[in-house]
């Protein structure tokens, strides 16, 4: 049993943490305060060392230096990848606006036409961006409960309702819409729908909220007002239909994993970071409140690892095409609230450096409450672990 | 003997702050976080009060208040909204300090400037970071012939700029601490990081700096105390006030959540029903209330505490406990409106802001972690 990346992964991850600090520290405070990037600024940073979007599944692994047999997966190196781009910041997630899981969706759900107008190599380039439509204003966890409907008409359905905290939703070529059928079924009822932009009838309402943090990430509030689209714009088949809704949930424990990468990225960056402030203020301290900050660090930097190999083992089932919905939950349940934990206690350590704009510190801890939230709330997480390991009787109410 | 019931004046006292509050103070909180901007209004109706710039009686004010009375102010100002609660508070202390420690003549001469707000209010140098208790200073007030020279750096110093006069405590060489009051232009000229200008995490209403003191040279009609006892009561008394705005922000953070939880749906109930989002509400429920009974304890014992080690000690903790309690209610605050709850619309992130900036205020890493 190994948990240690192969040389390769390790050379690519170390090339992104250096490609993320040069090209993406300079600009963040800007796109925090702007709630975006320019142009300009997104223009001026070079292309990464990698090749695809780790984050929408469509990276291309890089050719094996020579002699290498042993390589990791593709999500084993997306996890890598996108745990070092954010340790430069977090508009790493934002950089790549012909990514989204939209695409994933698409992949999993769509019959083999679909899969060539949305989700092949082709779709990446005519649609920039793919959004993922399922939040809405009066249904989070509860996804089954969502309220926007589909009626078919004829050839045609016909979508209303609407949708919010959908990631790049504003600038998407489409988004995979999730709406009910019919209620009296429940999740049964549900369907995924592509919507492209420029639909009639299709409103993005809020290109982006105003957050807490990762401001520069758009998050956007979308209407659906009769929007009219053709039956095959019916992710799946008729057959395929009833179970759409639980099969493109688990899209989503393809993603956790990164989300707790992304939060051991922050809070390394954080801790890092903050011990080169530290020591450039070492004198400051007292001698035993010095040796407890040491202590204190090296608890964090071990802590940290251990999310890191969390995160880790639940690409690594994804790679092995194993069962990994609960590792992907404990990684994402655990390393968000350490992440957080460690970005306050830094603040608190740092002082009046810690809460000042003049360095970044702020907004990390303003970035990473976001972590156990999104991509399943941390309580979702814990109910998913519990009824793992009790059964259905766990955590019911 | 215990005894928890507060006083009819105390009643009143609350009844009054908690109008203001709510009718004052909340309803401009957002707008004053946006514009990093004190609301006058708000500012003249604490100052009516007498809770700006607390001045004696004897010379024309409407009295000191204690220390656990201040406590109570602060927490009641500070459910309107920290921010505006932070400035205000610490700025009260200057003239608290000034009131427990001065001369009749140096108290006469703040009331002078107190009681003609809103220009006469005061500024307290007391932080240091570094988790450094008033004991620990390493602003130095070095003996110059007559004259006595202050050196030293002062963060989260609220009013940097606009102080009419400012309390600065400082250590001597003999390692006693000491307290000083300077017209407030001394402090403006010597800031060195202005946080209206570059920003800051939270409690954006209150406008804070740090100061840098290079020689500052005053003389003996400066020196507010030589009492070590006195002054590490004045400096508690102000940290024991800071945390009390620290759990206001956590308990407003509670509030709103718990509230929220009730009228939520989600799979068919409100979410306050699953124990996933209950019992983390009940935790920081505990919490707070432990913390601030430690508050109000110690507030209510500083006179009877001689040792000037017990005092910073004891304080330290009141302060870590709050900031632990605080801390995790702006965790829970966020967590139980889920997205909701990250998003500006709803005021739990600011308080998140707030909390965080208090844990950074006031915080050593000896005694806890938040």
């Amino acid at each position: 049993m190994n948990l240690t990346l192969a040389p390769d992964t390790v050379r690519l991850a170390r090339d992104v943490r250096e490609w993320a600090i040069e090209n993406l520290r300079p600009v963040a405070r800007k796109a925090d305060r702007d709630h975006g990037l320019s142009d300009d600024d997104l223009a001026a940073i070079k292309p990464p060392p990698f090749d695809g979007d780790p984050a929408s599944g469509t990276l291309v692994l890089p050719p094996p230096s020579k002699g290498v047999t042993h390589r990791d997966g593709q999500y084993v190196v997306s996890g890598a990848i996108v745990e070092n781009g954010t340790y430069g910041d977090m508009i790493f997630m934002a950089l790549s606006r012909s990514g989204g899981i939209g695409f994933k969706v698409v992949e999993l759900l769509g019959t083999l036409e679909q899969q060539e107008r949305w989700s092949s190599e082709d779709a990446h380039a005519r649609f920039v961006g793919s959004g993922f439509g399922l939040t809405e204003p009066g249904s989070g966890s509860d996804a089954a409960g969502l309220a926007t409907t589909a009626v078919r008409d004829g050839d045609s359905w016909v979508i209303n309702g609407s949708k919010m905290f959908c990631t790049l939703g504003a600038t998407a070529g489409y988004i995979v819409v999730f709406a009910t059928i019919d209620r009296s079924l429940g999740s049964r009822g549900i369907r995924a729908f592509v919507v492209e932009k420029g639909t009639p009838g299709y409103e993005v309402v809020k290109p982006n909220e105003n957050k807490l943090g990762i401001r520069a990430m758009p998050t956007s509030q979308l209407a659906f007002d009769n929007v009219v689209v053709p039956l095959d714009h019916c992710l799946g088949t008729e057959e395929s239909g009833p179970t759409s809704f639980r099969s493109a949930l688990a899209t989503l424990n393809t993603t956790r994993h990164l989300v707790a990468g992304m939060a051991m990225g922050v809070a390394q960056a954080s801790l890092d970071s903050a011990v080169e402030l530290l020591l450039a203020q070492r004198l400051g301290y007292t001698p035993a409140r010095w040796s407890r900050i040491e202590d204190e660090i090296r608890e964090m930097s071990s802590a940290l690892e251990r999310g890191r190999l969390l995160a880790r083992r639940a690409a690594w089932l994804l790679d092995q095409g194993l069962p990994h919905g609960v590792e992907a939950s404990i990684a994402k349940a655990w390393n968000s609230p350490l992440a957080e934990r460690v970005c306050s206690r830094v603040l608190s350590l740092l002082g009046p450096d810690g809460y000042s704009e003049e360095l970044p510190f702020e907004k990390w801890y303003r970035d990473i409450k976001i972590m156990d939230i999104w991509e399943g709330t941390g309580q979702i997480h814990r109910r998913i672990i519990s009824q793992h390991r009790m059964g259905s009787v766990a955590a019911a109410t | 003997m215990v005894q928890l019931a507060p006083t009819p004046e105390i009643e009143e006292l609350q009844s009054a702050l908690r109008s203001l509050a709510r009718n004052e103070i909340a309803p401009e909180a957002a707008r004053a976080d946006r514009e990093s901007a004190m609301p006058a209004p708000a500012l003249d109706r604490i100052a009516q009060m007498g809770f700006a710039a607390p001045v004696d009686e004897r010379f024309g004010g409407q009295g000191i208040p204690s220390a656990l009375t201040m406590a109570l102010v602060a927490e009641e100002l500070a459910l309107g909204d920290p921010g505006i609660a932070y400035e205000v508070v610490l700025g009260a202390h200057a003239a608290l300090a000034v009131a427990r420690l001065g001369t009749d003549e140096q108290q006469a001469r703040v009331a002078e400037q107190a009681l003609g707000h809103p220009a006469g209010l005061g500024s307290l140098l007391l932080y240091e970071g570094f988790g450094r208790g008033p004991d620990e200073l390493r602003t130095r007030a070095t003996r110059a012939g007559e004259a006595w020279r202050l050196s030293g750096r002062k963060i989260a110093v609220v009013r940097p700029t606009s102080s009419a006069f400012a309390v600065i405590f400082a250590s001597s060489d003999d390692s006693e601490t000491l307290a000083f009051i300077v017209d407030g232009d001394r402090i403006a000229q010597s800031i060195v990081r202005d946080d209206n200008v570059v920003g800051k995490l939270g409690l954006r209403a209150a406008h804070t700096g740090i100061v840098e003191l290079r020689d500052l040279t005053v003389d003996d009609s400066n020196l507010l105390s030589t009492d070590a006892t006195s002054v590490a009561r004045a400096a508690a008394s102000a940290r024991l006030s800071a945390a009390s705005v620290t759990i206001a922000a956590g308990t407003l953070s509670l509030r709103y959540a718990a509230h929220y939880a009730t009228e939520r749906e989600t799979f068919g109930k409100a979410i306050a029903a699953y124990q996933g989002v209950a019992f983390p509400l009940a935790e920081v429920e505990m919490g707070l209330d432990a913390a601030r009974l430690g508050i109000w304890d110690l507030a209510g014992r500083l006179e009877e505490i001689e040792s000037v080690s017990e005092l910073t000690t004891a304080t330290t903790s009141a302060v870590a406990a709050a900031n632990s309690a605080a801390y995790a209610a702006s965790v829970v605050g966020i967590n139980t409106l889920g997205g909701h709850g990250y998003l500006e619309d709803h005021p739990v992130e600011r308080w998140y802001r707030a909390i965080g900036t208090l844990l950074a205020i006031d915080n050593d890493c000896l005694v806890g972690q938040a």
